[in-house]
């Protein structure tokens, strides 16, 4: 039987959603392939404002997600300018030959 | 019923369109799958009355950021050789991430099925842009401005980051 859709229902998507991000920015060798699975763990974070603002009937959740877009795309405009930087310091993508920015 | 059937199918492509977003080894690939992934990330936010939502979703992810990073991909000319899928050392720790969320996922179904004060009313009502507006020019104004300060110095930072001299 199919259940009623309810909030729990997208939360869990969102933590599925998450997971899925959180592995693909820890585990690969591709500063791209990273800055998009980041993307996509804000992406979740943002179907549970979505989702909470449905349940109590209140405009501000989405207005945080509004916010959350627009900063997303400041991250990204950052974040690619930084790929650019380290691409002309080593010739690589891999963020595991930038040992030395653990200090 | 039909909300229901909706949100499955969406919720199947977004997961798989995830999935096999993170297990590309080309970044273009990577960036289209993604594409999709926003998509049905679309659908799921006007399937809960945020229509708005859904196409400032569309309009600045998959229209703005991704053309953005596929630029910036096609910019670099990547070899062959700085593709690889995953670093060796990373497996096991992949693999714990993984029971960490198979763990959360337990977790979650707990939660869902110990009782049914989370699930929302049936009704949808549509949130219209009327009232997103008015909402965030009035008490969201200042947070707004300083949205805008923020946007500007992240081109800024941008801008001076990629010279050549610094």
């Amino acid at each position: 039987m199919i259940q009623q859709i309810g909030t729990s229902h997208y939360i869990i998507l969102a933590l599925v959603l998450f997971g899925i991000g959180m592995v693909g920015a820890v585990s690969r060798k591709n500063f791209f392939v990273v800055l998009m699975s980041m993307e996509l763990m804000l992406s979740s974070a943002n179907l549970v404002f979505v989702s909470f603002a449905q349940q109590y009937q209140d405009s501000s959740g989405q207005i945080a997600v509004l916010f959350s877009i627009a900063i997303a795309a400041a991250e990204v405009s950052v974040g690619l300018a930084i790929i650019i930087v380290l691409y002309r310091l080593r010739e690589s993508i891999d963020p595991g030959k930038f040992r030395s920015l653990k200090g | 019923m039909l909300q229901s059937i909706l949100f499955y199918i969406l919720a199947v492509f977004l997961v798989g369109s995830s999935i096999v977003m993170i297990t590309r080894t080309n970044p273009i690939a990577t960036a289209l799958w993604l594409v999709v992934a926003f998509v049905a990330l679309a659908g799921l936010f006007a399937l809960q009355g945020a229509g708005i939502l859904a196409a400032i979703q569309i309009l600045v992810y998959a229209g703005g950021i991704l053309v953005l990073i596929v630029f910036v991909i096609m910019l670099l000319n990547l070899r062959k050789r700085d593709l690889t899928l995953l670093s060796p050392h990373m497996l096991p720790l992949t693999a714990a991430l993984v029971a960490a969320i198979l763990f959360v996922l337990l977790t979650g179904w707990v939660v869902l099925s110990s009782g049914g004060s989370m699930s929302g009313d049936a009704k949808v009502n549509l949130v219209t842009i009327h009232t997103i507006a008015s909402t965030l020019f009035t008490e969201y104004l200042f947070p707004f401005e300083i949205l805008s300060l923020l946007l500007m110095s992240a081109i800024t930072g941008a801008l001076v980051l990629t010279r050549r001299r610094l």
